[in-house]
């Protein structure tokens, strides 16, 4: 009986998605490595490291709203918009570089607590997905049209010698290991926690996951949404302030798309679409894979007409194992 | 002929018979207009209808047959359609609003309408051509996204009366009147004998060695032709051009695919930025890479983000396209093709025109040299312009 447990545990274990994921990574880096050994190479490992903290952040805030039972198409012209904003608040108002951050998230996270209520105000008695969808679309619509108006399509360039800090904050390493993606591990830590040790991480499972039941129990769901939504907007600001960080500007057409990437890499990464179900780590992987498909055509030098092509075949294969496994998982 | 309608308004006082008169007259006018005025518009005066005004008055028809016959200046709307939200595109704004503003000195009735959508769009496009049209613009002047979707809807504007040029973009294959532009091959081959005078100066000239090129998209023709027209002077001179990369427009994607290719080839000498932002990333990603001066950086169009790493050392040269007479040539031939004609106006305006229809409005090699003399002559003609040349 106990061996059973045990052989029942280790079957559990490798029908999560994180070990599909961590098993196709690892594959498809050992494939580009063979063909092309300059992609092990540290400078190149760095350089993927980097970006899977810079998308990273907007990932994980995509889960939030996910987990939620919402979604979050706002995403990527929050990036543009915060990226603007910091960028703004030092080179044309003069603050400090870390006042400017703090602002730049403050009004992130009152985007964010807009969008919580506007669903609370029409869900229920309308599923909760229907205002999420049109309230985070509007938003991106009028974001990117805020930033292109404001700016009208010109980059706010930052002068370089004058904030060393946020430079490092972008392009720094601390031990080999690129700042962006320690900040993303900083925040998959906090967001574990979140999620499985606290009462709010409990009741975003459950608003996500019934909505009705959560109402019934008593849960404050309006708090819960305001919450996640405020999490999604926060971290796509993040995603903004290290590429404002790495390109020294802010440039108003960065991110379209970027809300439609996170869905997938966290999609992939084990999160239900229809919310309740999913783990920050799964996330990160999503991203991880995501980024060396994408890494590895660059260094192998394939034809850009292809890169398209196989990015989706290799998409479609991951995600159909992952549905196959998790289907037999559940009968 | 002329004295003969002359004395044939004096006789008549009724209206309808002014009218019809005057219509003869009209006719008389616009084929001796036609020929008379070439050379003479910006002056506006020797438009048909103004001169039917003109007789009518020396003949003091009542005013109120004036009127009726020949408004002062007939009102004409013309279109200008870009591609997206970019500095690129406000240039190409300010130089049509200019030449509204100078038809408007000259006393014509020009409404210069510049329209962009937020970015690349091609439905978007096909909207407002197709709004322009049911407005009864005048002229369009458009810069396709995707030269073969355009097609019918240029097609629809010529059936419709509207003279249609492309303008930034080609779109060969439809029926448009004509295309002002860079020469987006010749702009590319440019572009490619300033990349080997860069490896020569920096010391890097070695046949075999590696060129990367950075691109916003593979679709878009007018990057196809940079690609082309760089590969055709960079490969014979020796060197090999590896597959583009390509960031949909995305400026961060652009150094993120920047960094894995110098991280990819240790041995690359050159970089080619076929976009805005890419020049800027492949800079950022060399100062990053730590390989300032051991790789050569030429890049298109010139703006802050463009002239900073070539203040900096770390661009070489730019490849500035004149975009801003796009848009005041675009409008102003345009206005012409409405006043004279269709074929008076080309003939006019284009060099060998009907053989060759493309007025190429050439590029400027923008170098540490040469920043000062190309920034005195771009803010000599009222261009925006966000940089200075210290």
């Amino acid at each position: 009986m106990k061996k059973n447990i045990f052989a029942n545990n280790l079957t559990q274990l490798a029908l999560r998605p994180e070990v599909t994921l961590i098993i196709a990574t690892a594959l498809i880096a050992t494939f580009f490595t063979q063909v092309a050994p300059q992609f092990s190479s540290v400078s190149n490992l760095q350089n993927i490291g980097r970006w899977i903290g810079t998308y990273g952040f907007m990932t994980m805030g995509a889960m939030f709203a996910l987990l939620g039972g919402g979604i979050d198409l706002s995403i990527g012209s929050v990036v543009a918009f915060s990226s603007l904003i910091l960028a703004h608040s030092i080179e044309n108002m003069g603050l400090d570089w870390l006042t400017a951050i703090f602002i730049t998230l403050l009004i992130a996270a009152s985007i964010g607590a807009l969008h919580g209520l506007f669903v609370s105000r029409f869900s229920p008695p309308l599923p909760q997905i229907v205002p999420a969808f049109l309230i985070t679309l509007i938003t991106q619509l009028s974001l990117r049209g805020v930033s292109q108006f404001w700016t009208k399509g010109y980059p706010i360039v930052l002068t370089k010698a004058q904030i060393p800090e946020l430079i490092f904050l972008g392009n720094g390493n601390i031990a080999g290991v690129p700042v962006p993606l320690l900040l993303t591990l900083i925040v998959l830590t906090m967001s574990l926690v979140i999620l499985n040790f606290s009462v709010i991480g409990r009741h975003i499972y459950a608003v996500g996951g019934n909505l009705e039941a959560a109402i019934v129990t008593g849960i404050k769901v309006r708090r819960v949404r305001v919450f996640c939504y405020s999490m999604s907007s926060i971290l796509a600001a993040m995603t903004g302030i290290i590429i404002t960080a790495r390109l020294s500007s802010a440039y108003p057409g960065i991110g379209v798309g970027y809300e439609l990437q996170a869905i997938t890499a966290s999609v992939l990464g084990g999160v239900s679409l229809v919310g309740g179900e999913g783990l920050p780590f799964g996330v990160i992987l999503g991203v991880t894979l995501m980024t060396v498909i994408e890494n590895g055509l660059v260094v192998m030098n394939v034809s850009p007409y292809l890169h398209l092509i196989i990015i989706g075949l290799l998409l479609a294969i991951a995600v159909s194992i992952d549905f196959l496994k998790r289907g037999r998982a559940r009968r | 002929m002329k004295s003969r309608d002359k004395g044939a308004v004096r006789r008549s006082l009724s209206r309808r018979e002014a009218l019809s008169t005057a219509a003869k007259v009209a006719t008389g006018v616009v084929v001796a207009g036609v020929v008379a005025g070439i050379g003479g518009y910006l002056a506006g005066t020797s438009t048909a209808p103004q001169i039917v005004r003109t007789e009518v008055r020396t003949s003091l028809v009542p005013t109120t047959v004036t009127r009726t016959v020949g408004p002062a200046v007939k009102p004409m709307k013309i279109g200008v359609i870009g591609k997206s939200v970019h500095p690129y595109w406000s240039v190409v704004d300010k130089g049509s609003a200019k030449a509204g503003e100078e038809l408007k000195g000259t006393g014509l009735d020009v409404t210069v309408t510049f329209w962009v959508p937020t970015k690349e769009d091609v439905p978007a496009q096909l909207r407002t051509m197709d709004n322009y049209i049911s407005e009864g613009y005048a002229g369009i002047a458009v810069a396709p996204s995707d030269p073969d979707a355009i097609k019918p809807a240029i097609k629809r504007a010529l059936d419709a009366g509207i003279s249609v040029i492309t303008i930034d973009t080609d779109a060969p294959a439809s029926d448009r009147l004509a295309y002002l532009g860079t020469d987006n091959y010749m702009a590319g081959r440019a572009a490619g004998e300033a990349m080997l005078e860069a490896l020569k100066t920096m010391g890097l000239a070695k046949p075999g060695g590696k060129i990367a090129m950075g691109t916003g998209s593979i679709t878009a023709r007018n990057s196809l032709e940079r690609m082309q027209g760089f590969k055709d002077v960079v490969e014979p001179a020796g060197y090999k051009v590896l597959e583009p990369v390509v960031d949909n427009e995305d400026a961060a994607k652009a150094l993120e695919l920047a960094s894995a290719t110098l991280a990819a080839n240790p041995d690359l000498v050159g970089a080619f930025g076929v976009y805005a932002y890419n020049g800027p990333a492949w800079a950022r990603a060399v100062e990053e890479a730590g390989k300032v001066g051991k790789i050569a950086i030429v890049e298109f169009d010139a703006t802050k983000e463009n002239i900073e790493p070539i203040k900096a050392g770390v661009v070489y040269a730019t490849v500035a396209q004149r975009q801003y007479f796009m848009g005041y040539y675009g409008v102003k031939l345009l206005a012409l093709m409405n006043m004279w004609g269709r074929e008076s106006a080309l003939r006019f305006f284009i060099p060998r025109y009907p053989a060759n229809r493309i007025f190429d409005t050439g590029v400027d090699i923008v170098k540490k040299a040469n920043l000062r003399d190309y920034y005195d002559e771009v803010v000599g003609r009222g261009e925006p312009v966000d940089w200075t040349p210290e």
